[in-house]
């Protein structure tokens, strides 16, 4: 099957093991070295990697705003490309979304923001 | 590309800050439309409060804005540059309005239905060219 | 028969969910200003809005995305942020707009003028989508908004000269004040082609699961709801221009809109004008900071439901609050409530490009739409009246500034 990278995997929808979203494809990581051939190796979510994808006055004011207040700094949260399951409109992938880092702002405005007001 | 976006905003803009320019007759008519418009919610306002159709603090309270409006108008018209003795007509019948509103508004918070029945039957409509104009529209 | 049934509801939501303050207020103010003469500008807006309705309605079935997500996918992330943020910004100042309008609703009923019921309004609407469900939002809002039909009533006890109506159908050029007559013109086309509309109503579709088969469905429902719906812009306009015209009064203020349908049907008429604004601007707030929500959601790929518990939607919900509490906050500042309304309504006339171009080619685009694609005729449509509200609102906008 061929895939191309920009139309088919930049910017898609995740979804974990149950069908849950996930979050979205914000960088595609690729390996490289003098003896093998090129290799697409993770996704990237979060932030830091959204940051550098803008034009420069933008990109410094983003990835202070992201090292200064996500929760995980100035880490991009990987995901390893064989654990997909379905590849299609949206990209199915083999973890617990639950636990999975790439929800960690989720959780963190969960339990500091939304979660502290009554009924939620 | 930006000097692009530029030079097509200039050229939309300018020509149209050119033209905004108004002339003496428009400004003053502007001024008059205000002052009927004012001077007519106060007399609708009036016969609809006595016809018990809008509550008292709504009555109240709409001719209080009138007053305000027509005051600040009054204070507008000092700073515009049109000729005195057009602008001591408009001021003279900006003051009869304004009279007529904090009169009618007063009435009203008397309660005193008749009084603001027999003001607003007794005052003429409020009349003026932008009137006849507007109505040319029918 | 459940087919049947099931147009009829989605007609029903679309009318009682059309009118909002925004719409409201820019028909009051043309019919007083200028008669009959600019019904034109409505129908426009209506038509534009039928056509994006139904194209918004479309792609859910057809791609099982929302016009958020599909945006992003389709551009990109960095171009995603440009509708994103102004959408956002515009969908602020329209519910500023709106909460104006519920603040002077909840004046004229209660007779008492409160600096809070800004607040008071934002926070009733929160609480309203921190508990409810989007079936309860939608249905209830829309039901209720029926009410907005007294408008309807009102035009056609006023008997007024329909050949006149007909006239004002077609464009045609101010006969004084220019400048006042387009920028109201833009004003109620931004009215009427609400962006965020769209974005609720594709997150709708998301979330009850449309399929291919609703497709003629689709197009049935928005072409009637919002046909009906824009009658009743019509209708508004219709009567502030039968009774204010005469009388020679001008709307400067919202307080004097208020004294609309007082002469047709007495103090009724008072207390009916102050419910359909207030439930018209209270269902506007509820899909407005729903999405903006969605909007943001969609594109980041977040988790979103309306119906899920906040705290499962965590980020989902802290998009709205915040949304809701930004729209409170320029209300409390005290800025007047006409002024931000009608310059909210040219400033979406002036952004609408932003939101509409990128639809309209992922319209286009097969890889979303497959079969569905558009058609030359909505292309064309979309494309001329966006085009003809952009170029007015450039030129006009300034001018109000200026002239102001």
């Amino acid at each position: 099957m061929e895939i191309a990278l920009v139309r088919d995997l930049l910017d898609k929808q995740l979804v974990d093991r149950e069908g849950e979203l996930l979050g979205r494809i914000d960088g595609i990581v690729m390996s490289y070295s003098a003896d093998a051939p090129p290799q697409i190796t993770h996704f990237e979510l979060g932030a830091q990697t959204l940051a550098r994808r803008l034009p420069s006055p933008f990109r410094r004011v983003l990835a202070w705003l992201a090292h200064r207040f996500s929760p995980r700094g100035s880490q991009p949260y990987r995901i390893e490309v064989s654990r997909i399951i379905h590849l299609g409109r949206t990209i199915k992938i083999d973890i617990d979304g639950t636990r999975s880092a790439a929800r960690e702002t989720e959780r963190w405005v969960r339990d500091h923001i939304i979660g502290r007001i009554p009924g939620s | 590309m930006l000097l692009r976006w530029r030079v097509l905003c200039a050229a939309l803009i300018v020509p149209a800050i050119a033209c905004s320019g108004k002339s003496v007759a428009e400004r003053i008519a502007e001024h008059d439309r205000v002052r009927v418009s004012w001077e007519q919610t106060t007399r609708f306002v009036g016969a609809e409060w006595a016809d018990g159709a809008i509550p008292d603090a709504y009555a109240a309270r709409t001719l209080a804005r009138a007053g305000e409006e027509l005051r600040s108008e009054d204070q507008a018209l000092g700073k515009e540059k049109i000729p005195d003795r057009e602008r001591a007509r408009l001021r003279e019948s900006l003051g009869a309005a304004r009279a007529f509103a904090d009169t009618l508004g007063l009435a009203v918070r008397a309660r005193d239905r008749e009084t603001v029945m027999r003001l607003v039957k007794d005052s003429p409509r409020a009349n003026a060219d932008s009137l006849l104009r507007q109505a040319a529209l029918w | 028969m459940k087919k049947i049934l099931e147009i009829t509801l989605g007609i029903v939501t679309s009318i009682g969910g059309f009118l909002e303050v925004g719409s409201l207020a820019t028909a009051a103010q043309a019919g007083a200003a200028f008669g009959f003469q600019l019904i034109w500008a409505i129908l426009l807006g209506t038509i534009c809005l039928i056509f994006l309705v139904e194209m918004s309605g479309r792609l859910a079935a057809v791609s099982k995305q929302t016009l958020a997500g599909a945006m992003r996918d389709r551009f990109g992330y960095p171009f995603f942020l440009v509708p994103l943020v102004t959408m956002s910004l515009l969908g602020v100042l329209v519910l500023a707009s709106e909460l104006g309008g519920l603040s002077l609703a909840l004046q004229l009923v209660t007779g008492v003028a409160f600096p809070w019921w800004a607040p008071l309004g934002a926070f009733a609407a929160w609480l309203l989508l921190w508990k409810g469900t989007f079936s309860v939002i939608e249905k209830g809002a829309s039901l209720l908004g029926l009410i907005t039909v007294v408008f309807v009533v009102a035009a056609f006890r006023l008997h007024p000269d329909w050949a006149r109506a007909a006239a004002g159908s077609f464009p045609s050029m101010p006969r004084h004040e220019p400048m006042r007559y387009w920028f109201i013109a833009v004003s109620i086309m931004g009215a009427s082609i609400a962006p965020y509309l769209l974005y609720f109503y594709s997150a709708g579709a998301v979330e009850d699961r449309w399929n291919e088969t609703d497709v003629p469905v689709n197009r049935i429902t928005a072409t009637f709801g919002m046909s009906f719906g824009g009658a009743l812009s019509v209708a508004v306009l219709i009567v502030a221009a039968l009774v204010f015209v005469p009388r020679g009064i001008r709307i400067e203020r919202f307080d004097q809109i208020a004294l609309m349908l007082t002469p047709i049907m007495g103090r009724w008429g008072f207390v009916l004008f102050a419910g359909a604004l207030g439930i018209a601007c209270f269902g506007a707030m509820l899909e407005i900071a729903l999405s903006v929500a969605y909007l943001t959601a969609q594109g980041f790929g977040w988790q979103w439901s309306e119906d899920a518990r906040p705290r499962d939607v965590a980020r989902f919900s802290l998009v709205y609050t915040i949304t809701l509490v930004a729209g409170a906050l320029i209300v409390v500042i005290g800025v007047d409530p006409l002024a931000i309304t009608l310059m909210s309504m040219a400033l979406t006339s002036a952004l609408l490009p932003i939101a509409i171009v990128p639809f309209l080619i992922l319209m286009n685009d097969r890889h979303f739409v497959g079969q569905h694609g558009n058609g030359w005729i909505s292309n064309t449509v979309v494309c001329a009246i966006v085009g003809l509200a952009f170029v007015l609102a450039v030129v006009s906008i300034p001018l109000e500034l200026l002239g102001s």
